[in-house]
């Protein structure tokens, strides 16, 4: 290297000897208290072991289930015919009239032949559930499904 | 010898040394994939494979950048440099696999381009906390890529080489790119400690290595030879030097490699006409002086490189005074014959 190459590359490094642990500290300090990532899993969700409620409507079995305790349910779709659309938002909705913004979102069902969603205990408090399968796209409700838990 | 001579093609050095680093990739990829499925054996295969090839990219992007000052500082690290631009381009594609699959999974799925959806999806640009961490990923990546296309010894010949030395320069940008996409984006939802010390490390020590090294060259540049009446440098009693080997003076201007070859004493500009290697520290093999980082070869006598290559440096006159060898400060033109000194 020239004299005037070892010069540019010692500056360099001076710069950056300053740049790096400024930018550093400056990005430690602002690393949130409550962690925000979660690790992703494949939707291997184990089913729980009692049935509370199956129902059968058409092309659609529908499942409530819960663990020995009932302090963890489950709602278990099974596609016995596939939806012809792409897109089945799953949602629980709190009452007859289905207003998607007011309902509870599961996930979307996909075209996997089941799909198990967790339900939060306080939505099988109520006396009837209504499992509503809406399709965002054409804005259109597929089915609706009353639960009695 | 010339029909033999070999100077950066594919020789057994070379292939080792790629060896060596495809070994030391499939090995960090497998333990990094299998303790991370004993660990977690649910996590979704592309998010593993994302950390895997960004960690590795990191890592190699250490050893990249603290193979330079290292061997400055002892030539024992000599053989790490030799073949340092596959290391380099190994980089580029490994950090390419993880930007390629992070722009997959995290941005394909929604109606925009996926490069726009990079720039669009987070626009808190002036907040620190929520930087769009990516971007300054994708922007470290595309100088890499500029590096490796421009790595060979092609363009190293047509963009000439203080314009690729400035070129390949942007790696210390692409250096605090990264670090800066590491601490805005995986350090910030990261729940353990662990990346924040390896990190840590990892700038402390290139940083301090290169510092190290550059303030040891600058130290050199800044002894100036005794000056003779005649206008000659000192440079040293013919006892004082290993056979085969060199020693270094400064003009002022550059440093000059006096080396021994048997009875002969002879000059050269120090600077590689490759890539600026430190002739003086390399060696003479088969007559010919040796540049340490990638093997280029010069004649004594006229700096020429032998038969079939072309590559040229300055000669120095040189004087015997006494037992002392003398040397002109002004070099003679590239190729040409310089005054030796012979017992």
């Amino acid at each position: 290297m020239t004299k005037a190459q070892r010069k540019l590359h010692l500056l360099s490094w001076i710069v950056l000897s300053i740049c790096i642990p400024l930018g550093f500290i400056s990005s430690f300090l602002v690393i949130p208290d409550k962690i925000m990532q979660e690790n992703v899993f494949l939707n291997k969700s184990i089913q729980l072991e009692n049935i509370l409620t199956k129902s059968s409507h058409d092309n659609l079995i529908v499942l409530l289930r819960s663990d020995s305790e009932k302090s963890k349910y489950q709602l278990e779709v099974i596609i016995t015919t596939p939806f012809k659309t792409p897109e089945v938002g799953t949602y629980i909705s709190s009452s007859q009239n289905f207003i998607m913004d007011e309902a509870y979102y599961l996930g979307n069902l996909g075209s996997a032949n089941g799909k198990l969603f967790s339900l939060p205990s306080s939505l099988v408090q109520q006396e009837q559930i209504q499992v509503v399968l809406f399709d965002p796209i054409k804005n259109e409700l597929l089915k609706q499904i009353t639960i009695t838990p | 010898m010339s029909h033999q001579y070999k100077a950066i093609h594919w020789n057994p050095q070379k292939k080792a040394y790629d060896l060596l680093i495809v070994l030391l990739i499939i090995s960090y990829l497998l333990a990094f994939v299998g303790v991370s499925a004993i660990i977690h054996p649910n996590l979704d295969p592309v998010n593993l494979l994302i950390r895997a090839f960004g960690s590795l990219s990191l890592l190699l992007l250490h050893l990249v950048l603290i193979i330079g000052p290292l061997c400055r500082l002892s030539a024992r690290f000599l053989p790490m440099l030799y073949n340092r631009r596959h290391l380099g381009v190994s980089t580029f594609l490994i950090a390419a696999f993880h930007g390629i699959l992070s722009l997959i999974q995290f941005h394909a799925y929604g109606d925009s381009n996926m490069l726009i959806s990079l720039f669009t999806a987070n626009t808190q640009y002036t907040s620190l906390a929520q930087f769009p961490f990516q971007v300054l990923g994708f922007f470290a990546l595309i100088i890499l890529f500029f590096m490796a296309a421009t790595s060979h010894d092609f363009w190293l010949k047509n963009l000439g080489q203080n314009f690729w030395k400035r070129l390949h320069m942007l790696i210390y940008l692409v250096y605090i790119l990264v670090i800066m996409h590491v601490m805005l984006g995986v350090i910030q939802l990261e729940s353990s400690p662990l990346l924040v010390i390896f990190l840590c490390i990892g700038f402390s020590l290139v940083i301090g290595l290169h510092l190290l090294a550059g303030w040891k060259e600058v130290k050199l540049d800044r002894q100036l030879q005794e000056l003779k009446d005649d206008g000659y440098l000192l440079v040293g009693s013919i006892n004082s030097w290993e056979e085969g080997k060199a020693r270094i003076v400064n003009n002022g201007k550059q440093r000059i490699a006096i080396f021994k070859n048997g009875n002969e004493f002879s000059a050269i500009s120090n600077r590689c006409a490759h890539q600026g290697g430190p002739l003086g520290e390399g060696q003479v093999i088969d007559g010919l002086i040796t540049c340490p980082w990638h093997g280029y070869q010069y004649r004594t006598d006229d700096g020429c490189s032998p038969p079939p290559f072309t590559e040229k440096v300055s000669t120095f006159n040189l004087q015997l005074l006494g037992d002392k060898i003398l040397v002109d400060p002004i070099p003679n033109q590239p190729g040409t014959k310089g005054e030796q000194v012979k017992l």
